[in-house]
């Protein structure tokens, strides 16, 4: 089972129905699932702390987690749009504010994707894009609005994590 | 619909204007005529390789009316493209309303040039990325412009630059602008209103676009 993690704000609707067109699965609530995503266009504090310790424990326990924008932001411990609110601290970098907003298409290695953000993690003297640490996938872009090359990269990484 | 921000992110934006549950296309905000079922018309947009969906309720703040949430949800189902919807969006639970029922971003207008603070409350729970500010501009006969709401039918006496840096300033991270005057005309953009609202952040330009799609908005 699937479960999107849900902080009540995001593009939820639009993450479920892209997991629903390219999987049998069943979705469900999260806390129970065997597979995590969550999704973006929320703000660095709006997750609050009681679903950060969930996270946290669920990540910990091996359950396959995909962070999408947002979602992958939080894997760092903190970012630039909220000074003083900590992240998952999962992974080595920091979330900075990037000189302008980004929005549209660019070509990466899974095709062409959608993005739209205003921060990005740094780390090691670079923007990090996606990030992959054990169970954890982050991803900057948008696979739920990408089109067919963001629907074959959820395809993939469910695939990838039977 | 044009995106005309950023050069190397420029992106092609099908618009759908959407009346109860119809898809309607207008002339000059007015006048408006149905074309299709929203769903069908957003699919096909999809199929044809638009890079977004702009879904703008027309009425919903002109008859002061709630957003039709439903239409939205069906409007946006099978749709794996960015999709801003815009009508009627009065506080934050009206944008989270909005994001589930499919959309990604959400523009406002009336509401904003009502109550500016709006634009912050807004960003400083999604992220100034989720967050339009949408301005509809008619040329004053000095040659300004000035911001309308209520879907062009009310003044707000703002000045369509000073809103367009003030609603950036409180935290909105896009703009969409509509040129009153050419809305429908395929007359070709408003240069001068279209270097007013150039500040810095991606900015979608509709009204007298002639393109691939029956209302094109030119982005970047």
């Amino acid at each position: 089972m699937i479960g999107i993690v849900d902080t009540g704000i995001g593009n939820v609707l639009s993450v479920r129905r892209a997991i629903a067109a390219v999987t049998d699965e069943a979705l469900g609530p999260w806390l129970d699932a065997d597979k995590l995503v969550m999704a973006g266009q929320g703000s660095f504090a709006s997750v609050d702390e009681d679903t950060k310790l969930a996270l946290r424990t669920r990540i910990n326990d091996g359950v396959p987690y995909l962070g999408i924008c947002l979602g992958m932001q939080l894997l760092y411990k903190g970012s630039e749009e909220a000074p003083g609110v900590a992240g998952l601290g999962l992974v080595d970098g920091y979330v900075c504010k990037l000189g302008r907003i980004r929005m549209g298409w660019r070509e990466v290695s899974h095709g062409r994707m959608y993005y739209c953000h205003g921060y990005q993690p740094f780390a090691g003297n670079a923007w990090i894009e996606t990030v992959e640490s054990g169970n954890v996938t982050g991803v900057q872009f948008h696979p739920e609005k990408s089109g067919k090359n963001g629907l074959d990269f959820l395809r993939r990484w469910i695939e990838g994590t039977r | 619909m044009t995106d005309l921000g950023s050069k190397h992110l420029q992106r092609t934006i099908a618009r759908l204007d959407i009346k109860q549950d119809n898809a309607v296309k207008g002339r000059c905000m007015d006048g408006w005529r149905v074309i299709g079922k929203p769903n069908e018309l957003a699919r096909s947009y999809y199929e044809q390789g638009a890079d977004e969906l702009l879904i703008v309720d027309v009425v919903a703040s002109l008859y002061d009316r709630a957003p039709r949430w439903d239409v939205l949800e069906a409007a946006t189902d099978g749709v794996f493209i960015p999709v801003t919807y815009c009508g009627g969006i009065r506080s934050i639970d009206d944008m989270r309303q909005a994001m589930r029922s499919g959309a990604d971003k959400v523009g406002i207008n009336t509401a904003a040039l009502l109550r500016p603070e709006l634009l912050s409350e807004c960003a400083a729970v999604f992220g100034s990325q989720a967050v339009v500010v949408s301005i509809e501009a008619k040329r004053r006969s000095d040659g300004s412009y000035e911001a309308f709401y209520n879907s062009g039918r009310e003044a707000s006496g703002k000045e369509v630059g000073a809103w367009t840096r003030e609603a950036v300033a409180r935290g909105a991270g896009e703009i969409v602008v509509t040129s009153i005057d050419r809305d429908g005309t395929e007359q070709g953009i408003d240069n001068h209103l279209q270097r007013l609202v150039t500040v810095g952040v991606p900015l979608l330009f509709a009204g007298g676009i002639s393109a691939r799609f029956p209302d094109c908005v030119i982005g970047a």
